[in-house]
């Protein structure tokens, strides 16, 4: 269903064949992060993941045709996550997935854009609690951690974000591409998705069922790599 | 608060680093001379500096030891032709505190360098945050020139995708379009570097690239550069190694936004000027005041730990800088013009800020000039893959690491000189050329563009010599037909000589024979080389200058100035350099001051006119607006050139209802001068008919007649003859009033005359014949065929007004105010010009008058719709005595010259039309030196369905004599308004007040026009020298002064910028009024005003943080 949703908002969409022996893998988000036409993949820092990456990078290489960068220290750890792309500057999440060296490997492979880092006290990623709900818009829990998350971001920010707060911090996690937003639907959170309709009705909403995958503590970014594919980039993102 | 922030540095270190300083400063000086024997050569007191500058080759220059920084870098700029040179500075690299350093530009440099060699880095200290509002391609170029070193130096890194789409880019601007027979392979990237470390697979990307770059001029293919890497995360900031309060390594980065702390790579933290109230360093440790958050109390201090106090002092001063330049309008303590050095004990950036910065670039009345890239010089040597150099675009970054530093610094000297030439010449790269003239008015008159035009005045025989190349340029469409006789001159050998004057004139008696030149052009860019054809051309001749005038005209402003600067050099030098100044700053303008320097002023003064005319030319044929622009930066040159007294008064008229009026001085100083020698030789008259779209053609004439008046009037006949039947009767009409001139002039100076006579004959042509008129009136002025010409103007023209048409002219003025605006009072030998729009009212004088009327008769059937004038007026005391008793009118008498000038510019385009009035009013200096001065600048736009039209373009000096003003301002109703407008005065420098004045328009398709205007100064007078001594009653009120005024005009809006200050209880208060003006035309081009105004708000409001508003009027006009 996740993925009908995002074929149905004009995406090519990537499948990749599950598999057994990483449970996680459906969380693909966590292993590379893709931006500006270049692929980093990641160290992610649950140990069982490790391997996730091989076939990732075949398929950014192969596939894709990403120039793909992989992170030397072998101390870094990185959980694509934790890693917010605002479209003009990064920030990662220091969490108990990502560490200092992973987010420098992170700026390292992005040097067009700042990259600042955010710690993360409670929350699994980043990205968990606060998510880009379209351009120059962050969508934030309103969880106390997810505030001052947000607090932080702002104060440390190049650009300024609007922000969009719900009551639920699962649904803070929404995925916004080709100008529609991908959010938690009503059944789920109610609360959420009416504010979604009524702050964010400028673009397309399309609510998504997300249950199952909640369980395991995945969201709606999780389980995809967004890469904007242009033939020739023409500038910076 | 950006305002807040404090900038305070230890007083016992500082105390410490300046006694150093000095200390060292004693023996500096000496033991630089002997330290770098290669670099350092004495002479004298002067020192050669190399200075290594961004496209890695050397230059060098001879300063003198005692000069300061800022020397330096205004003789390193003025070598590679660089306006904006603000944004730049000198490095250094072995200070004492390790790393590099910037030469302070306050203090003298002997004592920074401390014996070690004058070699310098000339580079970029404050990256615009946004490239695109710089205003000169030359300045993006040498800012690609430092991001690319940037690049290849690490300072700034990308991964290899912005590594592969700037390398693009600069592939684009060096090779141009993808070609897929040449660049079939990598292998003509081979000698670029695109980045520290490349690799083939780079190489393939970048060509990949490339391909989709087709089309993309080396401008644009730069600026899209420079728009990628601003974005990149370290563009602009300048790191320095630090400790933070544990000990951890960091790096403080300085930018444009604020400090940002980096730790490894990550930005962990990151300070907006806003956020700091307060910087200050002492020792080694370097503090920041944090201003409190918004949920905080308390503000906090965050301490850094530098590696001595010598880096937390350089630190200190670069963030001072930085803030100051990118965040405050002016720097502080407010100093007016920012360069004096300082006196007090704190260090403060004292150059001018980005917003200055942009204001002068704006106000420049500079085209954007062109260059060379240094890659594409390279290339010619060095490339042999491409065959077809015409295939490759001028530019390119050089992406390649410069060598051969000695071939290319030669090569660059070389390039350099040609290039300044191209640059003044080179219109501005935007299209509407409209508002230009406003602001090449206003600056010339404010600003001080003299360094430009010096440069342009010393490379313009290297100009002559270069070849055409126009970036910009479209089609130029030239005729000369010239007689036998000019081959004598050709151009080529006397066009970028200067030859003295007394050669052509003798050239003129030879030729004695009237030559026509028929020249259009449409390009409204300039391609220097075609300029400098024509100006070849009119060199050649004595009325080559005329007619290289009214071919530059005809054919690009541009040019125009080129071939005055041709002409002008031919007589004089100083004329060389003035029409360079012209191209460069304006056409006409250029010319002017030319003349006015040179003795040629008389045939600068021509130039000037034959730039004028051609203007019109050009205006009609093609943008009306920006020939008025050109026009007006002549006439302030002209003004400032203190030979010239005469003011030429242009007058643009726009197709639309207005005309402005111009006045112009030069012929008349000129005409002084030269008379003699003109006198005996032959006169030329020009006459130029710009047909407009309206179906005027520009044509120029040019009678060379004996001095004989009978000749003259002979050739003045057929000329006109011609001239109706081309259906120009303006130009026959013109060429009666030359023909009368030329009798005049020959009598004062016949050659001055002339000249003055075929510029007018131009600005007829354009329709505003009465200008030309005027301009011959001007020069006439100064004699009884002023009066001759005064006539013919009132008869075209309510030019009348001029000398002895003064008499007359009134009489024709005042219908002409009936019509429309008017005036025209006319002084000394200083000119004055009026116009009076309309044809038909006005009466005939003389035979002349007779003809002219015809002339005007068919102009205004053609025309039929007219539109109203503004009309300069430039009384001389001097000349004024002559005049009237040539039978000028109390106008004359009075010894006060004012000059209005008025521009109306049209955009065909949006059929959007502003007309401006300046009335510059001087006392006569001769006859009344001491007397006040006022400058009153009346803008009058004349719009239909216009909100607000009103322009104010400063000006130039003028002193408003009281008898002068009374006079025009019956007449006019600008010049009362002018007054009313209370624009302060400077006393020093010009003021400009903007009205609006509403004018009569009338509607119109086919043209505006015209240009009145005059000049005569007589040459005693220093138009520069017009000191103001403003009264202004209004201003004086509250005992405010004011302090400076700015006006920028662009297509759709006019901001003009006013600061007073007031001083009350020892309180200095400044005040700063912004005037906004939005102006649109309905019908074409409607502009949504709500939100223009929305913006204008806006702008307004977030003009000065550290100002409050006071109140924010808001007026809504609309006109017809």
């Amino acid at each position: 269903m996740y993925v009908a949703a995002l074929r149905e908002i004009g995406l090519d969409v990537i499948e990749l064949p599950a598999d057994e022996k990483h449970p996680d893998c459906v969380f693909v988000e966590d292993v590379a992060v893709v931006c500006n036409g270049t692929a980093l993949l990641t160290r992610p820092g649950h140990p069982d993941r490790k391997n996730e990456i091989e076939y990732m990078r075949s398929i950014l290489k192969n596939e894709l045709e990403l120039p793909v960068i992989e992170i030397e220290d072998k101390k870094a750890t990185l959980d694509g996550g934790d890693v917010l792309f605002t479209g003009k500057e990064f920030f990662v999440g220091l969490s108990s997935r990502t560490n200092q060296a992973g987010a420098c490997a992170l700026a390292s492979a992005f040097p067009e854009f700042p990259c600042t880092p955010i710690k993360v006290e409670k929350s699994l990623h980043l990205k968990t609690v606060l998510t880009m709900a379209g351009p120059d818009v962050m969508c934030v829990g309103n969880t106390p951690d997810a505030q001052s998350i947000l607090k932080r971001i702002e104060r440390e920010a190049t650009f300024r974000y609007q922000t969009v707060t719900v009551p639920d911090v699962n649904a803070a996690n929404v995925v916004f591409a080709n100008g529609v937003l991908l959010h938690r639907s009503a059944e789920e959170y109610p609360a959420s998705a009416k504010i979604f309709e009524e702050k964010l009705s400028l673009w397309n909403l399309k609510p998504v069922t997300f249950s199952e995958l909640e369980k395991a503590n995945g969201s709606l970014t999780c389980c995809s790599i967004l890469i904007r594919k242009t033939r020739h980039l023409k500038n910076i993102m | 608060m950006p305002e807040d922030v404090e900038t305070k540095e230890n007083g016992t270190e500082r105390r410490k680093g300046r006694g150093g300083g000095r200390g060292g400063g004693g023996g500096g000086g000496e033991g630089g001379g002997v330290s770098s024997p290669t670099s350092i050569t004495k002479k004298g007191k002067t020192v050669l500096t190399r200075v290594k500058l961004l496209d890695g080759s050397d230059c060098e220059v001879a300063v003198e030891k005692k000069c300061r920084g800022q020397d330096i870098i205004n003789s390193v700029a003025e070598q590679i032709n660089l306006l904006e040179k603000d944004y730049f500075g000198l490095s250094y690299t072995d200070y004492p505190g390790g790393g590099t350093a910037w030469i302070c530009p306050e203090k003298r440099v002997a004592k920074q360098v401390r014996g070690r060699p004058w070699e310098f880095e000339f580079q970029v200290k404050f990256y615009p945050p946004d490239p695109s509002q710089l205003a000169e391609d030359i300045t993006r170029y040498q800012l690609c020139l430092q991001v690319r070193q940037d690049i290849l130096a690490g300072r700034l890194p990308c991964s290899f995708v912005t590594h592969a789409l700037l390398g693009s880019y600069l592939v684009q601007a060096e090779v141009g379009d993808f070609d897929s027979s040449m660049h079939g392979s990598t292998d003509y990237l081979a000698e670029f570097t695109f980045a520290p470390q490349q690799s083939q697979q780079l190489l393939e990307k970048v060509r990949e690239l490339h391909k989709t770059h087709k089309g993309q001029t080396p401008a644009e293919a730069e600026l899209h550069y420079l728009e990628n890497a601003k974005k990149l995360a370290m563009y602009g900031v300048d790191l320095h190694p630090a400790k933070d309060s544990e000990g951890v390594d960091i790096m403080l980065g300085v930018c444009a936004s604020g400090l940002l702390v980096y730790r490894d790579k990550l930005r962990i933290n990151r300070f907006a000027w806003p956020k700091i109230l307060k910087i200050s360093y002492k020792r080694s440790n370097y503090y920041i005041k944090i201003r409190p958050g918004e949920f905080e109390t308390f503000e906090s201090t965050v301490g850094f730990k530098l590696a001595n106090h010598r880096a937390a002092k350089r630190l200190w001063k670069v963030c001072v800088e930085h803030h100051t330049f990118f965040r405050l309008m002016t720097p502080e303590p407010p100093q007016r013009q920012g360069l004096w050095p300082r006196l007090g004990s704190k260090f403060r950036y004292s150059g001018r800020t980005q917003y200055q910065s942009r204001m002068a670039a704006n106000l420049s009345d500079r085209n954007n000039p062109g260059f060379e890239r240094s890659l594409s010089r390279r290339k010619l040597s060095s490339r042999s893959m491409d065959g077809t150099a015409d295939k490759k675009p001028l530019g390119g970054v050089a992406v390649v690491p410069v060598a051969d530093l000695v071939e290319a610094t030669r090569k660059r000297a070389a390039q350099m000189a040609k290039a300044q030439p191209s640059t003044q010449t080179t219109p501005p790269s935007t299209p509407p050329p409209i508002y230009h003239g406003n602001q090449t008015t206003t600056t010339t008159t404010t600003t001080t563009t003299d360094p430009a035009t010096v440069d342009s005045g010393d490379q313009g025989d290297e100009r002559s010599g270069r070849a055409p190349n126009s970036p910009l340029t479209r089609q130029y469409s030239y005729e000369a037909e010239v007689g036998a006789e000019k081959r004598e001159f050709d151009p080529s050998a006397t066009g970028f000589t200067y030859a003295g004057k007394a050669e052509a004139p003798g050239l003129k008696g030879d030729q004695g024979k009237v030559e026509r030149k028929r020249l259009m052009a449409q390009a409204f860019n300039y391609a220097p080389g075609q300029n400098f054809e024509s100006t070849n051309e009119g060199a050649g001749k004595l009325e080559s200058t005329n007619d290289s005038t009214g071919k530059f005209e005809s054919a690009n402003d541009g040019a125009g100035k080129f071939e005055s600067a041709n002409e002008g050099a031919g007589k004089f030098e100083s004329a060389n350099e003035g029409a360079g100044k012209f191209e460069s700053a304006n056409d006409g303008a250029g010319k002017f001051e030319s003349a006015n320097d040179g003795a040629g002023k008389f045939e600068s003064a021509n130039e000037g006119a034959g730039k004028f005319e051609s203007a019109n030319q050009g205006s009609r044929l093609t943008p009306m607006n920006p020939e008025f622009r050109e026009r007006s930066p002549e006439l302030s040159e002209l003004k400032r050139s203190p030979e010239l007294e005469d003011l030429s008064g242009k007058k643009t008229e726009k197709k639309s209802k207005f005309r402005g009026l111009r006045g112009r001085g030069g012929g008349g100083g000129g005409g002084g001068k030269e008379d003699p020698k003109e006198d005996t030789k032959k006169k030329k008259k020009e006459e130029k008919t710009p047909k407009s779209r309206f179906g005027i053609f520009a044509r120029r004439k040019k009678m060379e007649i004996p001095q004989k008046t009978s000749e003259s009037s002979e050739s003045s006949d057929s000329s006109e003859s011609e001239m109706d039947t081309t259906n120009e009767s303006e130009g026959g009409e013109i060429a009666t009033n030359r023909n009368a001139e030329d009798d005049f002039l020959a009598n004062e100076g016949a050659g001055a005359f002339k000249p003055t006579n075929q510029s007018p004959g131009n600005f007829e042509s354009a329709n505003e014949s009465p200008e030309k008129l005027k301009s011959t009136n001007q020069s006439p002025g100064n004699f009884e065929s002023a009066n001759e010409s005064l006539e013919k103007f009132k008869s075209t023209n309510q030019s009348p007004e001029n000398f002895e048409s003064a008499n007359e002219s009134p009489e024709k003025l005042e219908p002409a105010n009936q019509e429309a605006v008017f005036r025209s009072g006319q002084v000394v030998r200083s000119v004055v010009v009026k116009d009076g729009e309309i044809f038909e009212t006005e009466e005939k004088v003389g035979h002349i008058d007779e003809d002219i009327m015809a002339a005007a008769a068919v102009t205004k059937q053609q025309q039929q719709q007219q539109q109203q004038q503004a009309a300069n007026e430039e009384a001389g005391e001097g000349r004024g005595g002559e005049v009237a008793g040539g039978g000028a009118p109390p106008h004359l008498s009075s010894t006060t010259v004012t000059t209005i000038s008025a521009q109306s510019h049209e955009d065909a385009a949006t059929k959007m039309k502003t007309s401006q009035v300046q009335e510059k009013t001087f006392t006569a200096m001769k006859v009344t030196s001491g007397t006040k001065e006022e400058e009153t600048v009346v803008t009058q736009e004349v719009q239909r369905h216009t909100r607000s039209t009103p322009a104010a373009a400063a000006a130039a000096a003028a002193a408003a004599a009281a008898t002068a003003s009374p006079v025009k301002h019956p007449p006019r109703p600008l010049s009362s308004s002018s007054e009313d407008s209370g624009t302060s005065i400077d006393p020093l420098e010009d003021e400009s007040a903007g009205f609006i004045v509403p004018t009569e328009s009338q509607v119109f398709d086919n043209q505006g026009n015209y240009i009145t205007t005059t000049t005569g100064t007589p040459p005693l007078v220093p138009t520069q020298a017009k000191k103001v001594s403003v009264v202004n009653p209004d201003s004086e009120e509250d005992g405010s002064v004011m302090v400076s005024s700015q006006s920028i005009s662009s297509r759709t809006r006019t901001v003009e910028t006013t600061t007073y200050k007031t001083e009350r209880d020892g309180i200095l208060e400044t005040r700063v009024e912004q005037k906004i003006t939005i102006q649109s035309e309905g019908g074409d081009d409607p502009i949504d005003h709500d939100k223009a105004l929305a913006q204008a708000i806006q702008e307004a409001t977030s003009m000065n943080p550290d100002m409050t508003v006071e109140k924010i009027e808001i007026q809504q006009q609309q006109q017809h």
